[in-house]
């Protein structure tokens, strides 16, 4: 099943979706805010395609899971629903400049140096990493400015890549290896505070002196991709808390580094990301599955997937639940979870995935040039999660639901 | 070789970067082209605190300009040195992508994008240290 799509034209640098909000940096140097729940709603869509439409681009958790387990085993109500993600994939959804204006929170100065080398939000706290080290500052929904214009510089570092999860940060910096840094802010835990005021320490701990280019959380462990190495996992075990769930407070402990020519007995590019590890070589992704907590088993070969459309050398790698993604020399191809090819021609200026996210989790957004294409995957809430081989799994029990405010 | 280009201001052309030393990244340009790389690199003030950025530039557009070290891939980027802080230059193919410290300032890498000399994508891949293939 091809993927949605949504044109917005205009001149990007780079785009993050969090918590009802796009966040659009402009090559002018400013940032443009958007209500993405009310531009979503302000969408002229046939009322029949309606549900396609909402799950694809702003409740992506509402297919997933078991509790549909029973209505999707009926043939008819999977084909209903599918017919419905085909048609609206027929013709790309186009943004105008005039409807983007009409869902503007605010359209304000970047606060921060740009262009950055990458960026992420993070329990509503923006993390930029630029050459000249990282800044931080809040993106809270009651700020006048939806990105506050106090930012603070928390490390010097040149930092090519960023990644979050228990409440840390991993910072990919070249030659200067892979780092860690607690952004953990307990008061705030505590006393639920919206301030400005950053009150972590934000040191930054070296993991690896490996060359180290971007990084994403293998759970509690990370995975270092660089093309002057073949890769490796920065191994954590997690200790175990009275309170499990809580993963932003667990403790961890630092065990190895793991290369991944003893992961996958080759060298070549990889990535990882969460339970699935990635090396590809020529137009072969080798596939591992890791699991942390199972000793025999920790690292499960689940074979080799043929890529069909690969055009130029490998830049970058990454996967998502709803496949995987692969940055080449003149566009980027998708091995969605069925196993198909898509290939999206051109050379992008930027894209992203939001796989922390818990309604935008089947979204790639890619800036070219003159507009922001993003696409929607919904074949992955009819694949076994349990036997897919393509795109990370689902974890019903990562605290997603519907009722949660976005 | 040391090079007078004009009163007070010398290029030194430097041999391990073009006679395949292991370590080094190598020149795939001509010692003409790598002074005119310079040259463009001062004269438009690519510079901040005698580290310069160059590029060499064809038909209006950045070009390779050497290799790494492993002479696997291509550069595009120069960078140029002024150590001693005497206005006696040398310089190298940058490799973007292996040291942080071979990535330009992104304010310069901004004027590259404005003036056409490489796209919004080869900013971003280079500020990420990713490969850069023309």
């Amino acid at each position: 099943m091809q993927p949605l799509k949504m044109i917005i034209e205009g001149s990007f640098f780079d785009s993050q979706l969090y918590s009802g909000r796009l966040y659009l940096w402009k090559t002018d140097g400013s940032i443009q805010i958007i209500n993405w729940d009310k531009l979503i709603e302000s969408i002229t869509i046939q009322p029949r395609l309606r549900l396609a439409f909402e799950c694809g681009f702003r409740q992506s958790d509402y297919l997933y899971g078991t509790q549909w387990d029973l209505i999707f085993k009926d043939e008819e109500i999977r084909s209903l629903i599918t017919n419905k993600f085909i048609q609206l994939s027929q013709n790309p959804i186009e943004v105008s400049q005039s409807l983007l204006k009409n869902s503007e929170i605010r359209h304000q100065k970047n606060p921060i140096g740009f262009p950055h080398s990458d960026l992420l939000i993070y329990s509503n706290r923006l993390y930029v990493g630029t050459g000249d080290g990282i800044f931080s500052t809040t993106c809270y929904k009651e700020n006048e400015y939806p990105v506050s214009t106090r930012p603070r510089k928390i490390m010097d570092a040149p930092v090519l890549g960023l990644s979050a999860s228990y409440g840390s940060l991993s910072l990919s910096c070249g030659s200067d290896g892979l780092f860690e840094m607690s952004v953990k802010n307990k008061m705030k835990d505590r006393w639920n505070l919206n301030s400005d005021e950053d009150i972590t320490d934000n040191k930054a701990h070296n993991l690896s002196e490996l060359h180290s280019s971007s990084s994403r959380w293998t759970f509690q462990s990370i995975f270092s991709s660089s093309h002057h190495n073949s890769g490796y996992l920065a191994d954590f075990e997690r200790e175990r808390d009275p309170h499990p769930s809580n993963y932003y407070s667990a403790t961890r402990k630092f065990r190895r580094i793991i290369s991944s020519e003893e992961i996958f007995a080759k060298s070549s590019y990889s990535w990882g990301h969460q339970d699935k590890l990635c090396q590809v070589r020529d137009r072969t992704i080798t596939v591992v599955q890791f699991h942390p907590w199972d000793e025999e088993n920790t690292f499960l070969p689940l074979g080799e997937l043929q890529l069909r459309d690969f055009k130029g050398e490998v830049v970058t790698g990454d996967s998502a639940l709803f496949g995987f993604i692969i940055e080449c020399d003149n566009g980027i191809v998708v091995m969605d979870s069925n196993l198909e090819n898509i290939w999206i021609p051109g050379e992008p200026v930027n894209w992203r995935i939001f796989s922390r996210s818990k309604f935008y989790e089947n979204q790639l957004h890619i800036v070219y040039d003159d507009r922001l294409e993003i696409y929607s995957f919904n074949d992955d809430y009819f694949v076994n999660q349990e036997t897919k081989k393509a795109g990370i799994k689902y974890y019903e029990h990562k605290g997603r639901s519907r009722n949660q405010n976005r | 070789m040391e090079i007078l280009i004009r009163p007070g201001l010398t290029y030194i052309h430097k041999t391990d970067h073009r006679d395949g030393s292991r370590q080094k990244s190598q020149w795939i340009i001509s010692q003409l082209d790598e002074r005119g790389s310079f040259i463009l690199m001062y004269d438009s003030n690519w510079k901040h605190d005698h580290i310069g950025w160059g590029l060499h530039i064809q038909d209006r557009c950045a070009n390779y300009l050497g290799t790494d070290n492993t002479g696997t891939y291509h550069l595009i980027v120069a960078k140029f040195v002024d150590g001693d802080r005497i206005e006696k230059w040398h310089g190298y193919p940058a490799d973007h992508t292996y040291n942080p410290q071979d990535i330009p300032s992104r304010d310069i890498l901004w004027q590259w994008k404005n003036m056409g000399y490489i796209g919004t994508c080869k900013v971003r891949k280079i500020l990420k240290g990713q490969r850069c293939n023309l």
